[in-house]
């Protein structure tokens, strides 16, 4: 099963119209959507508008490969499951986001293991008909216990609080 | 939520979200709803602003940390006046600078944080880690 999601505050229709153009080629692979509010209806899946959070999480754990935009909350969920993501950026110039930050993101997580950036109908079916496409990794990093850590010293620590300017 | 085990050891942990169902998958006793608005809808912005002041004075929290946006903001700054310790998590959605939430919450909070180094080395915010 291939997921598809937008996330749940913009429309993407461009990542939307992209997957419908790639879902003919797919076989009879199961397809699950959730689109959000956009203006493009898909022709070629069935699509819910949104999911609730335990939804969303259910059918990101069934599924063998998830399309989405590049949010982190897409990232994160892809990393908890361990999942192949094939990712496309929100554009400012587009429309699709209020600045370019998904670009950035984008750029930096592009260096992991398990996202796969696309731009164009032919990059998404070459990833979703790669034989063996790599997944994230589900081992916590070392920088998110270093984060937690931080944390825990900042607000347990027993001397008052610290400046950081 | 994922920032949780950094929280675990405190007496009792209350979390508040724009969207209760998020704690659903997790095992949080005490959930807040509080309404979701950005900079752009300046009387949703001032309705939060009195909305957060009860929720925070209701709650009386020792520590305050949030990641944002607008709502976690007001949160951090009333948590602020009553006498909290306080610290910004920045987005790590935020990859090329810091938030504008976050350059305002530097202003008053106690730890403002970034998750990408390259953002720390301006000098805008601590970089501990990242969830990532």
């Amino acid at each position: 099963m291939i997921f598809l999601t937008i996330g749940t505050q913009l429309p993407f229709d461009r990542l939307v119209q992209t997957f419908d153009e790639v879902v003919p080629h797919l076989g009879n692979e199961e397809i699950v959507g959730q689109t959000g509010y956009g203006t493009y209806r898909p022709k070629n899946f069935k699509a819910l508008r949104i999911m609730t959070p335990s939804e969303f999480n259910a059918t990101f754990q069934r599924a063998r490969l998830v399309v989405g935009h590049a949010g982190i909350g897409t990232i994160l969920t892809g990393q908890k499951f361990g999942k192949p993501l094939a990712l496309m950026a929100r554009r400012h110039a587009m429309g699709e986001h209020r600045n370019d930050h998904q670009m950035a993101t984008a750029h930096q997580v592009s260096r992991m293991t398990g996202v796969h950036l696309f731009e164009t109908g032919p990059e998404l079916l070459h990833h979703c008909q790669h034989p063996d496409l790599a997944a994230m990794t589900t081992k916590i990093s070392e920088t998110r216990d270093a984060l937690i850590a931080g944390l825990r010293q900042a607000i347990f620590a027993s001397s008052g609080p610290g400046e950081t300017r | 939520m994922l920032l949780k085990p950094g929280l675990d050891g405190s007496s009792f942990t209350v979390f508040a979200s724009t969207d209760h169902r998020i704690s659903a998958p997790y095992d949080i006793p005490h959930c807040e709803e509080v309404r979701d608005y950005s900079r752009h809808e300046p009387f949703s912005v001032l309705a939060g602003l009195f909305e957060t002041r009860k929720l925070v004075r209701r709650i009386k929290p020792t520590i305050v940390v949030t990641t944002g946006a607008a709502p976690g903001l007001l949160c951090l700054f009333w948590g602020r006046v009553y006498g909290a310790k306080t610290v910004w998590i920045d987005s790590i959605a935020n990859a090329e600078k810091l938030s504008l939430s976050g350059k305002i919450a530097r202003r008053f909070a106690d730890h403002t944080v970034t998750q990408w180094q390259h953002i720390s080395e301006r000098g805008d915010a601590d970089f501990w880690g990242s969830l990532l």
